[in-house]
């Protein structure tokens, strides 16, 4: 392959990467404070405990950061699912593996097993991210059409949430419901940089399991027959899949809540970019979830509601819409 | 259908003539009073005789929630539903203003008599109120007894213990402040302190960003939670490392058990009482 035709394949990569990284930087420079970005990023550099570094560092830093790794898990969740299904409604949110994940970190929190040990709170998230992938695949079974996916993600959502709300029911504190409530509707406000640690080791090992998947998403792309031929152990690239899913997804949606369609439309947006080839898609869709979701929690803080609005409110107002359109494309395609 | 409204009309019936039973002599203090509000049990428990009342909320037998868990627990409960509380056929039912409407017009329309208490925020709301209950279940003299205790209280408390006017953030679950009109104002301003939510511009119950309070920067934070609570997702927001910088940056951080200022009601003086004697303690 000749260097410019490597340069014209990264270009889009890059590109999207540049625009995540500004994104992340003006979300961390806008906030309900009116801060000198410069000035504080001198105290912090200088160490000096001053407000404006504090509000960079301990507030807005993990802001940030949290929306480019929960962006990046969800849109690459999303891709991946979107490749191994074959299906272009796949996504965490509408296949209910965000609700299972929710469900998991709700049980956790509510049993008190959190209190126990830091990681309970994202192992809860991944263990239903993973019941539910698990039961989506054993449902879907092999070469399922959009409907019976679609009707099973159905079928594990309205599960998820139906347990969820008796977990709420369950519980000894009578202000569980309201918190929930608002923590399922997603946010990445108010989180610290021990949060952002806490997740930061499971969701890498989820973008690996995943990316590592693109030559077999690739070849899938084909059909299964002939992925089969080229030597791909399909068998273990849904494991390998399924527990990476699970990983990003899981211990995003323990952190930040429900953030929705983030997965359904990121990979739509980079495919003319990636000439359609799944595997390709992946990192780009990646990248994608992180802009739509830095670009969604700035564009909240921006609106001039109080308070302000939760970060799945708008991800889902934006990406709902676009569902219907899918779902339209679709029908007029069979 | 038929059936069913029969039997409706035949349970208002009975629940009508009892009523009219148990109010039958004028001025007679009102008999078989069931509360179905948990401020409303802290209300019945200082102002009725216990003869009076028939039944309080499950609520208020868990000290958790209330304090005087130990008395209200003498009295038999309910879960504040229609049909519990016909069936203990009831003088007079106390519910809030924010009790279920579908409890309410049931209740209504079954013809229990019921009076539904506004939500007082400061003290004369809550002195008003007082005298309105005890007005209407027939102890006008415990009612002034006990408002004339509690002010004797308040004042006690005012020229016991002066303190600097230090400015107060009372911050509860999810981020939820306190600002003006609210009870914790009141509670707040009795204490000789100022709230800094209301100085901010938040009247009734805002959310406040983490950014937003660090910027604030008040010399008082109120922590509305109980140590031994049971888990909950927004306590750990006061773990969060900006607020204990918060703390280091010379704010002090106070608790209060919410069962202390959730109610209007006369031991609302307990939490001007425990905010005072919690700073005099952290300033010592």
């Amino acid at each position: 392959m000749s260097a410019t035709a490597t340069g014209r394949r990264a270009l889009p990569f890059l590109v999207l990467a540049l625009v995540a990284a500004g994104l992340a930087a003006l979300s961390a420079a806008i906030g309900d404070t009116r801060l000198d970005i410069v000035a504080a990023t001198g105290d912090v550099l200088a160490g000096r405990q001053t407000l404006a570094a504090l509000i960079l560092v301990e507030l807005r830093l993990p802001r940030a950061l949290l929306g480019l790794l929960t962006g990046f898990s969800l849109g690459l969740a999303g891709a991946a699912m979107q490749g191994l299904l074959r299906n272009p409604l796949a996504e965490p949110g509408i296949m209910g593996v965000s609700g299972a994940a929710a469900l998991g970190a709700v049980v956790v929190f509510y049993s008190g097993l959190a209190g126990a040990f830091a990681l309970a709170l994202p192992l809860g998230g991944m263990a239903g991210a993973l019941a539910a992938s698990v039961i989506l695949h054993a449902l879907a079974g092999r070469g399922a059409g959009v409907l019976t996916l679609v009707l099973a993600g159905v079928a594990v959502n309205s599960l998820a949430g139906a347990l969820t709300a008796l977990a709420l029911n369950l519980s000894p504190n009578p202000y569980a419901a309201l918190e929930i409530v608002f923590w399922l509707m997603g946010s990445l406000a108010d989180h610290s940089l021990a949060d952002v640690a806490l997740v930061l080791a499971p969701m890498l090992a989820g973008w690996l399991l995943l990316l590592a998947s693109a030559p077999a998403l690739d070849a899938l792309s084909l059909g299964e027959d002939v992925a089969q031929s080229l030597g791909f152990d399909l068998a273990r690239v849904r494991v390998r899949l399924i527990a990476g899913t699970a990983l990003a997804v899981g211990s995003a949606v323990a952190v930040t809540g429900m953030v929705g369609f983030v997965g359904l439309v990121a990979p739509h947006l980079v495919r003319p970019l990636a000439r359609r080839e799944p595997g390709r898609v992946l990192w780009l869709a990646g990248l994608a979830g992180a802009i739509l979701t830095l670009a969604a929690d700035i564009g909240l803080r921006l609106l001039p509601t109080q308070p302000e609005l939760n970060l799945g409110v708008v991800t889902a107002i934006v990406g709902a819409p676009f569902l219907l359109v899918l779902i339209r494309r679709s029908q007029e395609r069979d | 259908m038929a059936g069913r409204a029969t039997g409706m009309g035949r349970i208002a019936a009975a629940a009508i003539a009892l009523a009219a039973a148990s109010t039958g002599a004028a001025g007679a203090p009102t008999q078989r009073i069931v509360s179905i509000n948990m401020c409303a049990d802290a209300l019945l428990l200082a102002l009725a005789e216990p003869a009076q009342i028939a039944a309080l909320t499950a609520l208020s037998h868990d000290p958790r929630n209330f304090s005087r868990a130990d008395e209200a627990a003498r009295f038999p409960a309910t879960a504040g539903r229609a049909e519990d509380v016909l069936a203990l056929a009831p003088g007079l039912v106390l519910a809030s203003a924010f009790t279920a409407p579908a409890t309410v017009s049931l209740l209504r329309r079954l013809g229990a008599p019921l009076r539904q208490l506004p939500v007082a925020s400061d003290f004369p709301q809550l002195r008003a109120q007082m005298r309105d209950v005890a007005a209407a279940i027939g102890q006008q003299d415990r009612g002034e007894a006990a408002i004339a205790a509690m002010d004797r209280r308040l004042d006690d408390l005012a020229r016991d213990m002066p303190l600097p006017p230090l400015s107060v953030l009372a911050l509860q679950a999810n981020n939820i402040v306190a600002g003006e009109g609210t009870l914790a104002d009141t509670v707040i301003r009795a204490a000789g302190l100022t709230n800094a939510a209301a100085q901010a511009g938040i009247s009734g119950y805002g959310r406040m960003s983490l950014e937003a309070m660090l910027a604030l920067a008040p010399d008082v934070l109120v922590i509305d939670a109980d140590g031994d609570n049971a888990p909950a997702r927004a306590n750990r927001l006061l773990h969060h490392p900006a607020l204990a910088a918060l703390t280091r940056n010379g704010t002090r951080a106070v608790t209060m058990p919410s069962r202390l200022w959730v109610c209007a009601g006369p031991d609302l003086v307990d939490a001007v009482a425990h905010l005072r004697a919690s700073l005099r303690q952290e300033g010592e």
